[in-house]
């Protein structure tokens, strides 16, 4: 699948785009603006927060932690009130 | 030549049942008394529907003195607490997932900014018409059940109906 119909399945703001779904312990194809070098996960569940750098402008693998299946985790791109957010949902496989 | 007497019919002139001065103090006086008398009904009215209305902005005025507003000397935290206490609510859900991501974090602690959480969630179960991004509900419901601090056990007795409340949004 080429990276454009690949990311038309993406979900997201201008500046941050990403699948929807995320396996635990998996990983999620994340593709940022050309301004931006890293992306956090945040578990609005617990606060945890976990930073990861990207290539901006290019798709890149960004971890999942180990969470249940059902948790939602937000992804941010950017720093402060400009920054842009996606949500994700962890799925369990076999779920 | 003879003069003879003629005798003419003539209807009665009408004498007015009241002189035409009398008439013009009796109507003046009559509509000086309805004046004030509408004047005084509409004034009655106007206060008591003003002050029907300035009773909901005060008892909203009445939360937000527990809050202090005051620049804390961070732009960021300033803004969302203002998008928390102050902003309407189209703008908060506007920019719901950038105030709730960063009530996470940075702003974990920050005991102000729970008060959009629990504006959010309380609009969500009172206002069938307020449209809710699925990603944006999801995150409320997340944060309370997550990290609702203790003093807020009224944010968690809302979550059933909150799931509720967004699955139905999603049906639609």
């Amino acid at each position: 699948m080429s990276s454009t119909r690949q990311l038309a399945r993406f979900q997201g703001p201008g500046g941050i785009r990403c699948s929807p779904f995320a396996a635990p312990s998996g990983s999620v194809t994340v593709n940022v603006g050309p301004s931006d070098a890293s992306v956090e996960v945040i578990n609005p569940a617990t606060g945890e927060v976990t930073t990861h750098p990207v290539e901006p402008g290019k798709d890149t693998q960004v971890p999942i932690p180990n969470v249940p299946g059902g948790t939602i985790l937000i992804l941010r791109a950017g720093k402060g009130l400009n920054s842009r957010n996606v949500v994700i949902e962890v799925i369990a496989p076999g779920s | 030549m003879r003069l003879d007497t003629a005798c003419f019919v003539a209807p009665k002139p009408k004498v007015p049942s009241m002189p035409t001065r009398r008439a013009f103090l009796l109507a003046g006086g009559m509509f000086l008394s309805g004046s004030m008398i509408g004047v005084s009904c509409g004034y009655s009215a106007g206060y008591a529907a003003g002050k029907s209305a300035a009773e909901p902005k005060e008892a909203s005025a009445a939360k937000a003195p527990e809050f202090d507003l005051s620049p804390s000397g961070d732009i960021e935290l300033d803004e969302l607490r203002r998008l928390a206490v102050k902003a309407p609510l189209d703008e908060l859900f506007e920019r719901g997932l950038l105030f709730l991501s960063s009530r996470v974090a940075p702003y974990k602690d920050d005991v102000i900014l729970w008060h959009g959480v629990d504006r959010m969630s309380k609009e969500i179960l009172d206002n069938p018409a307020r449209r809710v991004e699925p990603s944006v509900g999801a995150v409320i419901i997340a944060q309370i059940e997550g990290t609702a601090r203790p003093a807020e056990p009224s944010l968690r007795d809302r979550v059933p109906e909150l799931r509720k409340r967004l699955a139905e949004a999603r049906r639609k």
